[in-house]
């Protein structure tokens, strides 16, 4: 989709004095540099968006320009300049490598060792795929099954046209356009991402994923997904690509926001791995998510899981809101940091509603010059009677030029609620690695076999599919790291 | 000009942080005043802590704890204010502890009250007031040595106001057989007083001792008590440092402890607080020698409005050196507890073995516990590893006591006991040990109830 004459006059259109000066130049894919409030208007008429979300999204800007960038997190980069980045690129269909030859060949080493398909392969890399690509028929077979029984799933941008109703009931919602800084950037410039909505007593028939629909476009830096789950109904959602995108884009600031009502579930778990920039810490990815569901209803369910392996910085704390009574928080992470990555990372749980339970399961491997935080925070408010909540962290060092930190905050306002929290960090011993080697197994294999037993509560809690990639992904992400 | 000038020195004062205004007129009556390089470090402490003010909440270590009140106290140096007569030692810190006695009224040494020991050639035990007049040399090697100034208003305050407050210097080998024990009364003869003592501890290679200190109020007014108390051990050095603060119900006891850990030394410290409005304990260990090790246990105890406060950092910054922390609260309704708690390894600490364990019991609806037990490490040749808990007590084990014809509230007592008592275990002095328990106890009496 490239830019025609008819967004030339959207852009015109929305803006009299715009003094920019791409609109002689119609073949240009990217608005221009930049960030203000032209861009907004621009992105929501290119939308077609109606006026209640522009307004929500200027409200966001003007908020956001009065906001500082935090700089609690355990992470250190260089200031980012957000005027000097493209806050809307039409989709990169034309301009894609033609074939994989032209694909990085160290991505395509990665793609077989994660035992990715060719025709996959193509697709991750950003090969301009034909209209016969499998995994179109493939969605669309899906998209019909699901119509069926009622799910809504599809881009934001297109809900917001045909669901305005939900997407503005929900949108917000859970994390509100003022929430923090990256979330209030995001809700100001946000571009596409997923929605879902499963109505009540459904259970979603299968893993919803973003897969199915990056298809369509590509994922923008500043996604936004919300998923609803209606009374008593189930979705497993799945997000990101489990091979490395090597997107250049520097920021990303996505925004996941689910509800759940009474009785209803959502399993919410991600393989994130972009581009984690080289053995020197240039370039790669940064990763600043936000990550909220609110448990609204009675019995209600949010189980988070990730797998963090990517991004040069990872800063995302997958958070729950336990408001319904009996409601139950989950959070399952692995973070893997190796050569100069940095990670700061970990969870929230909101205890609101009487009887409410969380668990938080974090595992930390950091291996290079690398940093693994881990950051999280349990609340038992006033009315949380009977409340639960078990965390355990653990950190694993892969050498003596990392760091592992764990940084967790418990407060608690209700004696009734119990609050336990146990975190330890240790190495790989030399028994472990000398006892593998003795079998046979190589210095990688044994260490990637030893993580993958440190991890082992985590990965249980994936998806199949998923689970299988991630292992890989353990094995890979570490390489280098020993020997 | 006189007239222009009033208004401009109000709206000053209103922006000045408390007690600073009323440095320049404090400074002449603080011991050692025409030494220079005092002069220096005082104006330094007050000009860094001019600039900074209080804590704020907005700071991560003071984010639980608000420090507000002491801006409408309207505080007076203690300097200032009128002296104050006692004749006696409140009854519970003389018989808290067997032994030798330093004894300092608003944070002045108090002469007629204390019983120092007889001590070998080369150590000296006494007030730091003295020893600006008599030895000036060695309080200079040695203060503001390890507790920093910047990014520490509180101990900025103190070294502004520093003049007074225990000084043990123990040369090599010495041992010190008795507990010497450190008494502080808060005795203010008028509303809102500024105690800053200051305390300095030096054990030279091999050399030991037990300090106990207990900190206690005379009367209901509020004040503040902002101590500072820097340890300097040496190889070899091993320190006890058991610490009870019953400070009066209306005051705020702020106390950061500095302390520097060499070779095989060791620091065992243990405090119990259960007094003050607002208490704040603050200890830094610095384990700089191969095999320092470092135990930093409490207790706290926190009845209905109050505020009980513990931040602890260890820092490993050596090979092969342990440290453990052990801490137990009881926080009663409205009460409110704050633990903060981190282990730092450094880069090239290795064979670093840090525990750390935090539990806290909530009584009643309106306790709060805000705990942040932080883990920083950088060598990957380490065990370490922390637990919180926070909870109310098990129905089991009432339920247990309860089937054996315990009544319920002498049961939870009994519980509540046990809970505190595994905080008091690590106090290894039996004696002392004992004392603190009936400490507890007494707590427990007037807040949880006596048993029938």
């Amino acid at each position: 989709m490239a830019v025609d004459i008819e967004t030339v006059e959207q852009v015109q259109s929305v803006g009299a004095d715009y003094k920019y000066g791409f609109i002689t130049d119609i073949d240009v894919e990217l608005a221009p540099k930049g960030l203000n409030e032209d861009i907004i208007r621009f992105i929501s008429a290119k939308k077609l968006e109606p006026e209640w979300l522009l307004q929500w999204r200027l409200k966001a800007f003007r908020h956001w320009l009065t906001m500082a960038e935090p700089n609690w997190a355990k992470v250190g980069y260089p200031p980012i300049d957000y005027q000097d980045a493209y806050y809307y690129a039409a989709p990169k269909t034309g301009d894609g490598p033609k074939s994989l030859d032209e694909v990085d060949p160290k991505l395509l080493e990665t793609y077989e060792k994660l035992g990715i398909p060719l025709r996959e392969q193509e697709f991750l890399a950003g090969v301009a795929v034909d209209a016969v690509f499998d995994s179109v028929s493939v969605a669309t077979t899906y998209k019909a099954k699901l119509e069926e029984k009622g799910i809504i799933f599809c881009p934001i941008s297109e809900a917001v046209l045909n669901h305005p109703e939900l997407v503005q009931k929900y949108l917000g919602s859970v994390v509100p356009y003022s929430d923090n800084f990256f979330a209030t950037l995001n809700s100001a410039v946000f571009t596409d991402g997923s929605f879902v909505y499963i109505p009540k007593g459904v259970r979603c028939p299968m893993e919803l994923s973003t897969y199915f629909r990056i298809n369509q476009e590509n994922t923008g830096q500043f996604e936004r997904t919300l998923i609803i789950a209606d009374e008593g109904s189930y979705v497993s959602y799945l997000e990101g690509c489990t091979a490395p995108m090597r997107d250049e884009n520097q920021l990303h600031a996505a925004v996941v926001e689910l509800v759940t009502h009474d009785d209803a579930e959502i399993k919410y778990s991600t393989v994130q791995n972009w581009y984690p920039g080289d053995e020197e810490g240039r370039g790669g990815i940064y990763n600043f998510v936000t990550k909220r569901g609110a448990c609204r209803g009675r019995n209600s369910k949010i189980a988070w899981t990730q797998v963090e392996t990517g991004s040069a910085i990872t800063w995302k704390y997958p958070s729950c809101i336990l408001q319904g009574d009996n409601a139950v928080g989950e959070f399952y992470s692995i973070a893997i940091t190796n050569n100069r990555q940095q990670a700061d990372t970990g969870t929230k749980m909101i205890h609101i509603g009487k009887n409410t339970s969380s668990r938080i399961i974090a595992k930390g491997i950091a291996a290079g010059r690398s940093d693994s935080t881990y950051r999280g925070l349990v609340r038992m408010q006033g009315g949380a009677a009977d409340a639960r909540n078990h965390t355990q962290c653990d950190s694993l060092l892969i050498g003596d030029q990392c760091g592992a930190h764990t940084v967790p905050y418990i407060e608690s306002t209700n004696p009734s609620a119990r609050v336990e929290h146990e975190a330890t960090t240790s190495r790989i011993s030399d028994d472990q690695l000398f006892y593998c080697r003795q079998r046979g197994l190589t210095d990688e294999e044994a260490v990637s076999l030893i993580v993958n037993g440190f991890c082992r509560e985590v990965l249980q809690t994936l998806p199949m599919e998923f689970a299988v990639e991630a292992q890989k992904l353990v094995g890979i992400s570490l390489e280098g790291s020993v020997g | 000009m006189a007239v222009s000038s009033t208004p401009r020195r109000k709206h000053m004062q209103k922006n000045h942080p408390p007690l600073s205004a009323s440095h320049p007129a404090a400074a002449p009556h603080l011991p050692g005043g025409p030494l220079p390089w005092l002069g220096r470090l005082r104006s330094e402490a007050i000009a860094s802590y001019q600039a900074g003010g209080l804590p704020s909440r907005k700071l991560e270590d003071w984010r639980n704890t608000p420090l507000d009140h002491l801006n409408s106290l309207n505080l007076t140096p203690v300097e200032l204010a009128t002296p104050t007569v006692i004749d006696a030692v409140p009854v519970w810190q003389r018989d808290l502890v067997d032994g030798h006695s330093a004894v300092f009224v608003n944070g002045r040494y108090y002469p007629s009250l204390s019983r120092l020991p007889d001590l070998p050639d080369g150590a000296a035990i006494g007030s730091l007031a003295d020893l600006l007049e008599t030895r000036p040399d060695v309080v200079e090697d040695h203060i503001g040595r390890l507790a920093t100034i910047q990014g520490h208003a509180m101990a900025a305050l103190n070294t502004a106001y520093l003049g007074d407050g225990l000084v043990v210097f123990l040369p090599p080998g010495t041992v010190l057989d008795h507990p010497l024990h450190l008494i502080n009364i808060a005795a203010p003869t008028q509303d809102a007083v500024a105690i800053q003592p200051r305390h300095l501890l030096i054990l030279e290679t091999g050399s030991a001792m037990t300090l106990v200190e207990s900190n206690g109020g005379l009367g209901g007014t509020a004040y503040l008590s902002n101590a500072v108390t820097e340890v300097s051990l040496a190889a070899g050095a091993r320190l006890q440092h058991v610490k009870a603060q019953l400070e009066s119900p209306n005051a705020t006891h702020l106390a950061t402890t500095a302390v520097s850990v060499g070779e095989g030394a060791h620091f065992d410290a243990f405090t119990l607080n259960s007094g003050a409005a607002l208490a704040r304990q603050e200890t830094y260990v610095n384990i700089t020698g191969r095999h320092g090790a470092a135990r930093v246990n409490g207790a706290y105890l926190a009845a209905a409005g109050r505020q009980q406060d513990n931040l602890t950092r260890i820092v490993h910054d050596t090979t092969d050196s342990v440290s453990r922390q052990n801490f137990r609260g009881v926080i009663d309704a409205r009460g409110k507890g704050v633990f903060q708690g981190k282990v730092l390894v450094k880069r090239h600490a290795q064979r670093t073995d840090g525990h750390q364990l935090n539990r806290v019991l909530l009584l009643a609806p309106g306790a709060r516990i805000d705990a942040k037990p932080e883990l920083e490490i950088y060598a990957d040749d380490v065990k370490c590893s922390h637990g919180a808990t926070a909870g109310e007590l098990d129905d089991g084990a009432l339920f247990y006591l309860c089937a054996r014809g315990i009544p319920r509230p002498i049961a939870r007592r009994m519980l509540i006991e046990a809970f505190v008592g595994e905080a008091l275990a690590e106090i290894a002095n039996e004696p002392l040990r004992q004392s603190f328990t009936a400490l507890v106890r007494e707590w427990l009496d007037e807040h949880i109830g006596v048993p029938a």
